[in-house]
């Protein structure tokens, strides 16, 4: 290659774009991988590195509060997501690839509102409804998690199946 | 496009519209219970007393909505703005707006960084933006806690390079709310802002710069209108989530710089005030229905006008 | 201008590519185009020609060469900085402006002023007839208008060469033949250097001045069309442009003015051209209008076209 004393003009690139991208990348990663360094330190503080040890996850495997609600979260997620997978997989029949029809826009609103709506807002709601009924028929189960989860995934899961329905129309 | 259409043709469009309503039920009937049906009950009970305990009494009140926006002096009943309420509705579409800005400050070079890379490694820098996206929230505002806090990796890198003597109080000030709101939604901005890019026909950047446009001139007249659907839906849902957050403001505004998720969260704790709570929950989604309103606007607006 | 040279291509290469991927685009090209000069690149696809045409537009730059205009050197200006237009192969029309913008846009971006720039767009839109259609969307017109916009668009900022990137192409034969006449008409009323690159021997032909004949990104042959069509100086170039025969012969002799030849039939022939002088295998072509049938097997001769 020749030698260039100034960059050639590319029209594909804009002054100052990728050095800010890439920040942005370091940005995005330098506080998730100090954390995950600083989770092997032998210390208690992440400030101040006091070794390599394994301390730390030793004892979260240990704590029974830990244990239970990891087991909680992979009921939740686990259900949350089969159920919201097929229901969404319906639902994804029943919009897309086919003509419009009457009502299709309600529905697509009535599937993307977890999406519109402030998590704060939805979470409240729940609370409101979930203690009316909890009082009511005094169950304690994980039902009410799932069912909410549920509905959260659903958009999501709808997301990213259009693109999948459309590859083959 | 209205053509007649026979009797057999009406009947089997009928027929798929029944069999596609069908398909979609389960599904709306979950949504209805978990998302539409509370936010209906939630109304109702912003009408209605608080319990002493938290809960409500079923005795109709407009207290709830009165509170939103007024104070009452409990010695003397003179009545005037709730000023603590105000500010806190202001310090959040200040805050969400700023955490949109900032967002767009970083994610519009970032998407057009990734629209540019070769096909074969887009994938690669789009899944680089998605994993911290798909990474539990609390874990992000915490490693944001950690790295401003005052013996964080921040100050303690710029005091050992003897640039300040002291550190900079970072945590626990609005900088802290916006920085980790921008950090956790950012990818928000550069996913839909991407999608756009990825579309633009660069034949109309060489067109621009073919016409005498500068860099700037092509960025601003060429490529800012043409990928504005983008950056709108990422404003969109970067400004939402900012406006109802609860746990970044919580961990990294402390206990004084509340946001709008905070108050409301307030009511339904210590506060005891479930009215108060809903009528709060229910004036925070007529804000994001206006600002979703605007945008769609703005999709009709320059669809109707690219098509 | 004493020299009255507009683009000179000095030894141009272009290297697209890395190592294993290296394609070479362009090999050592070097064309002098004379000022108001219609002048086309013709070749099939890949051979370089729109490679070329980008180096002179600026979106590319050469890996070697020079490219000078009006004797200064411009291969490392940006397309901005020169005053070069360019009309696009699918037009490249700003699809968030009107017609009546698209044509402006280049002369905004000079900073002209805005009565300045209101009039010469009328003149672009009367010099193109389509004044009535000036408010109107890029995405509202038909091909054919769409492709006089662009042109408009590229000729409103008076440049000192106009590089057309096949634009006839994505028209139907009806249109192309009227629009070949429409250039011809602009080139002669603007006086600008018209650049011009087609696949289409039948196009070179009857719109250009001079024609260079690319192959492999090179320069096979450059000269008017009749000298092209003529006396095709390889057996690609003859073979590229219109229908030809070929006949592999043995060269005898050559004496003054003429030369003998043995046919692979075994024939002997007499021609009055003298193409070459290395006595051995060569290559006749004959255009099939120029062949005449004899009864009389020993009448056979070859005579060159102009003699």
């Amino acid at each position: 290659m020749t030698s260039r004393t100034s960059k050639p003009f590319s029209v594909r690139k804009l002054p100052g774009f990728s050095s800010t991208a890439l920040l942005c990348f370091a940005l995005l990663y330098a506080p998730i991988v100090i954390l995950v360094i600083y989770s092997f330190n032998a210390g208690s503080s992440l400030a101040l590195w006091e070794g390599f040890s394994w301390r730390w996850y030793h004892a979260a495997w240990q704590n029974d509060q830990v244990q239970s609600a990891t087991i909680v979260s992979v009921l939740v997620a686990a259900q949350a997501s089969t159920y919201a997978t097929i229901l969404a997989t319906m639902a994804a029949l029943g919009t897309t690839r086919t003509r419009p029809y009457k009502g299709q826009t309600a529905i697509y609103t009535m599937i993307n509102q977890p999406l519109m709506v402030p998590e704060i807002v939805t979470a409240v709601a729940l609370l409101i409804c979930f203690a009316v009924i909890k009082q009511a028929i005094d169950y304690r189960g994980l039902i009410f998690l799932v069912l909410a989860h549920t509905a959260f995934c659903i958009p999501y899961c709808l997301f990213a199946h259009p693109r999948k329905a459309r590859g083959h129309g | 496009m209205p053509e007649p259409l026979s009797g057999y043709e009406l009947a089997a469009r009928q027929q798929e519209t029944k069999t596609n309503l069908l398909l979609s039920t389960p599904a709306l009937i979950i949504l209805f219970l978990a998302a539409s049906g509370p936010l209906v009950v939630m109304l109702l009970y912003s009408f209605l007393t608080p319990g002493d305990y938290g809960g409500v009494e079923y005795e109709a009140s407009t207290e709830g909505w009165f509170k939103v926006f007024f104070h009452k002096d409990i010695f003397d009943g003179t009545v005037s703005f709730a000023d603590a309420h105000l500010s806190i509705f202001w310090r959040s579409i200040k805050l969400s707006l700023l955490t949109t800005i900032a967002s767009i400050i970083l994610g519009f070079p970032t998407a057009y960084f990734i629209a540019t890379r070769p096909l074969s490694s887009r994938n690669f820098w789009l899944f680089l933006i998605t994993i911290p996206f798909w990474t539990n929230l609390l874990i992000r505002t915490f490693a944001i806690m950690e790295v401003i806090r005052n013996q964080g990796a921040v100050n303690t890198l710029l005091m050992s390079s003897g640039l300040i003597e002291h550190p900079i109080q970072m945590l626990y000030t609005d900088f802290a709310i916006m920085l980790g709101m921008t950090y956790v939604y950012l990818p928000l901005m550069i996913l839909p802002l991407y999608a756009s890019m990825e579309k633009l026909d660069f034949r109309l950047i060489e067109a621009g710069y073919d016409l005498y446009a500068t860099r700037f001139r092509v960025l601003r007249k060429v490529i800012l209108p043409l990928v504005k659907p983008g950056l709108v839906a990422g404003s969109i849902l970067v400004f939402i989530p900012s406006l109802g957050a609860f746990v970044t403001p919580r961990i990294l505004g402390g206990g004084k710089n509340m946001m709008l998720g905070n108050l409301i969260e307030l009511q339904f704790g210590q506060g005891r005030n479930w009215p108060l709570g809903a009528a709060l929950s229910i004036a925070l989604l007529l804000i994001v229905m206006a600002a979703l309103l605007i945008y769609i606007r703005n999709i009709q607006s320059t669809s109707s006008s690219h098509d | 201008m004493q020299n009255s040279i507009s683009i000179a291509i000095n030894q141009v290469s272009k290297v697209f590519g890395r190592d294993k991927d290296r394609v070479t685009a362009l090999d050592h090209v070097s064309l002098e185009i004379k000022e108001n000069e219609f002048f086309t690149l013709l070749g099939p696809s890949g051979c370089g020609k729109t490679t070329l045409l980008r180096l002179i537009a600026g979106f590319e730059h050469p890996s070697s060469g020079h490219i000078q205009l009006h004797g200064e050197e411009i291969s490392h200006l940006p397309p901005f900085l020169r005053p070069v237009n360019t009309v696009f192969q699918n037009y490249a029309l700003f699809p968030h402006m009107t017609v009546g913008e698209n044509i402006g846009f280049g002369l905004i971006m000079q900073d002209k002023p805005k009565k300045e720039v209101r009039s010469t767009v009328s003149e672009m839109l009367k010099l193109v007839q389509m004044e009535e259609l000036r408010d109107r969307r890029t995405d509202q017109i038909s091909g054919g208008q769409q492709q006089r916009v662009a042109l408009a668009r590229a000729l409103a900022p008076r440049p000192r060469v106009l590089l057309l990137d096949e634009p006839l192409s994505a028209l139907d034969y009806k249109l192309r033949k009227g629009m070949q006449i429409e250039l011809k008409r602009l080139q002669s009323e603007t006086g600008i250097t018209f650049i011009f690159v087609t696949h289409d021997q039948e196009e070179a032909l009857t719109m250009s001045d001079r024609i260079a004949v690319m192959s492999n990104g090179s320069v096979l042959q450059v000269g008017p069309p009749q000298e092209i069509y003529d006396h095709p100086s390889t057996r690609f170039v003859a073979d590229f442009i219109g229908d030809t025969n070929f006949l592999t012969a043995i060269l005898l002799e050559v004496d003054d003015g003429s030369s003998r030849l043995q046919l692979s039939s075994g024939k002997y022939i007499d021609t009055n051209q003298t193409s070459s002088d290395i006595k051995g295998e060569i290559n006749i072509t004959i255009r099939p209008e120029q062949a005449r049938l004899s009864k009389d097997p020993n009448d056979a001769h070859l005579t060159g076209p102009g003699n």
